[in-house]
């Protein structure tokens, strides 16, 4: 064999084993998946791309403790939480400084929404708990008269206290905990270096850089008008880069009473649950403001929503009781095609 | 010069080097990481199994589909070669894993949304 | 046909069946359908010494010969489908001259692989061809050996070839 050719044939040789080589050897990236059903009354996913399932634990764990610790200091039903404190002594010094932060964003939010979102509804909220647990409507004098107490300027922060003025206001912060949760866990998440990952805090997203091949997280959207199997139907599918997407719907936590659906967002000026859409979609760049604004949203008229949203830099889309969707310019831009 | 008999054979084991080499670099471009793998039972779906969590799925007594942190492999194989058990661990869109006597095969596929809302 | 040919098949049959029994008992490799293929010996001589009519002959009785001793239809149809283009790819490839046995059972070998895929996709489904750079390159070493192996063979049977 001549030796050109040998060379030749060395060199094709050599430059197939190279790529051959290096389409195996960039530092792989994998994607860890771990869920927990013990936060906020509901199933949490949080998924990641890391170098290594100890970097992925570390992280995850990380994650799990914040969830735990900021459920054990909002939710409602547990003695111990400072939320019960506060609810059952009317006050409670020393506040947590998480407490004392929502509790300022839920006034300043009750301000933003024309008094839509309220996190001093817990009377009223708690009687629709309960309706919800036995499938009957609540009475409607006992609503009106939850509703007395359902006054936010009764609610005080006084440095590191909180007080309530009215003896039967209770505090309820659904409508604004799971997204203050998500980003703090996010922010945690960072902490331990992760620069990609998904948080599902029971349908509240929050999603940090893009996959390592490039691709975004991508969020699905249920179509409200479909039973049954909804996985198999989607509305429309968002790109989530760095931001936090949260949807709120008629078909998650609701029950029906003759026929009629019954909902668990209730809007604060009718006692009842809120009849306007099916489901409200909003993307933030925090998911404190994306909470507070899909619960808001939900029992605001379109315009005045629109007005809101444009106001905090948000994008949302909206699906009518007609089952008509409407979204704002930003959203569209959001969507995968 | 004298030229070896053996050139043109040379010549054609690169070319299917090489051949092999593009289908191999061709298969991984595409490799995203996947989120179930897909049992199939001589072409029809036979289960599915999330790779989030960790479980075990006997297949008729003939082998045993196993999911480890995100990675799918196979046990317990009772085919006389056990090529598939002997098979490394796959995780991304696209793998497989086949049992050819049985007839059985185990495939990623990625799903399109990484949460549902 | 003639006698002596009659003969020459019966016996490259009987022996590419005992190879192929052989093959079974030896360890397999890591890879499904990577078979040494030692069989393919026999079928090449044919190939060399009669003509590519006659290698199809032996190589389809051995299949046949396999099915009914060991069973399995589906492993038929696999080979089958790896024989027959196999064997027009040799076929083809001795017959521009320009290959050594070596060669051509390199275009045997990777195609015999590339047959029985195509075969595992018609009933398993698409899934399966993500083992074809696998397959592509044990074909190839697999059949660059038995070719080594073949033209020593065909180098001592010279004396044979004269004769016919």
């Amino acid at each position: 064999m001549s030796k050109t050719l040998k060379g030749l044939l060395a060199a094709a040789c050599a430059a197939v084993v190279l790529i051959t080589m290096l389409s195996g050897c960039q530092m792989p990236l994998k994607r860890y998946s771990i869920s927990y059903t013990d936060t906020f009354d509901t199933v949490t996913v949080f998924s990641a791309y890391c170098s290594s399932y100890d970097e992925f634990s570390e992280a995850a764990n990380a994650v799990h403790t914040e969830l735990l610790r900021l459920h054990s200091v909002f939710d409602i039903y547990f003695e111990t939480s400072s939320v019960y404190k506060l609810n059952s002594e009317s006050k409670l010094e020393s506040a947590d400084k998480e407490l004392i932060e929502l509790t300022a964003l839920g006034k300043e939010y009750y301000n933003l929404s024309g008094g839509k979102l309220n996190i001093a509804a817990g009377s009223l909220l708690r009687l629709w708990h309960q309706a919800r647990a036995e499938d009957v409507l609540p009475n409607a004098d006992a609503l009106i008269k939850a509703a007395e107490h359902i006054d936010i300027s009764k609610v005080a922060i006084s440095d590191d206290d909180i007080i309530i003025s009215d003896p039967d206001l209770t505090l309820d912060f659904g409508a604004l905990a799971k997204g203050y949760a998500a980003d703090k866990a996010a922010e945690k998440a960072i902490e331990c270096g992760l620069t990609s990952f998904l948080l599902d805090l029971g349908g509240n997203i929050k999603a940090v850089g893009k996959k390592p091949d490039g691709e975004y997280w991508t969020v699905g959207i249920k179509n409200p008008d479909v039973e049954g199997e909804v996985d198999s139907q989607i509305l429309t599918a968002v790109n989530a880069l760095d931001v936090s997407v949260v949807t709120s719907g008629d078909y998650e936590r609701f029950f029906e009473v003759d026929g009629k659906r019954y909902s668990h967002i209730i809007d604060p000026d009718t006692f009842y649950p809120a009849q306007l859409y099916r489901s409200v979609t909003v993307i933030a760049a925090e998911s404190k403001i994306a909470d507070a604004l899909s619960t808001s949203l939900f029992c605001m008229s379109l315009e005045d929503g629109k007005a809101l949203a444009k106001s905090l830099d948000a994008q949302v889309m909206w699906v009518t009781a007609d089952g008509i969707c409407e979204k704002t310019e930003g959203f569209i831009e959001y969507e995968k095609k | 010069m004298k030229k070896s008999k053996y050139i043109a054979d040379f010549a054609l084991f690169c070319a299917v080097m090489l051949i092999a080499a593009v289908a191999l670099i061709a298969g991984r471009s595409v490799r995203s990481d996947g989120t179930s793998a897909v049992v199939r039972l001589n072409s029809k779906e036979y289960a599915a199994l999330s790779l989030n969590e960790n479980a075990k799925l006997d297949v008729e007594g003939l082998l045993t589909v196993a999911v480890e942190n995100g990675e799918v492999y196979i046990l317990n194989a009772q085919c006389p070669d056990k090529l598939c058990e002997r098979h490394s661990r796959i995780s991304k869109s696209g793998e497989t894993i086949a049992c050819l006597p049985f007839g059985i095969t185990v495939e990623i596929v990625g799903a399109e949304y990484d949460a549902l809302i | 046909m003639k006698t002596k040919k009659l003969t020459a098949c019966g016996v490259l049959s009987a022996l590419a069946f005992g190879l192929s029994y052989i093959e079974l008992m030896l360890p397999s490799l890591p890879i499904p359908g990577a078979k040494l293929g030692i069989a393919n010996i026999s079928v090449m001589i044919a190939l060399y010494i009669l003509s590519p009519v006659e290698a199809a002959l032996v190589s389809f009785v051995r299949l046949i010969l396999s099915w009914l001793i060991f069973g399995s239809f589906t492993g038929f149809i696999y080979s089958l489908c790896g024989s027959v283009l196999s064997l027009i790819t040799m076929a083809v490839l001795k017959k521009t001259g320009k290959f050594s046995p070596v060669g051509v059972s390199i275009g045997g070998g990777v195609c015999h692989n590339i047959g029985q895929l195509f075969a595992a996709v018609l009933f398993m489904g698409r899934s399966v061809l993500s083992y074809l750079p696998v397959l592509l390159i044990a074909g190839a070493v697999t059949g660059a050996i038995i070719g080594l192996l073949v033209a020593g063979v065909l180098k001592s049977l010279k004396s044979f070839r004269k004769g016919t």
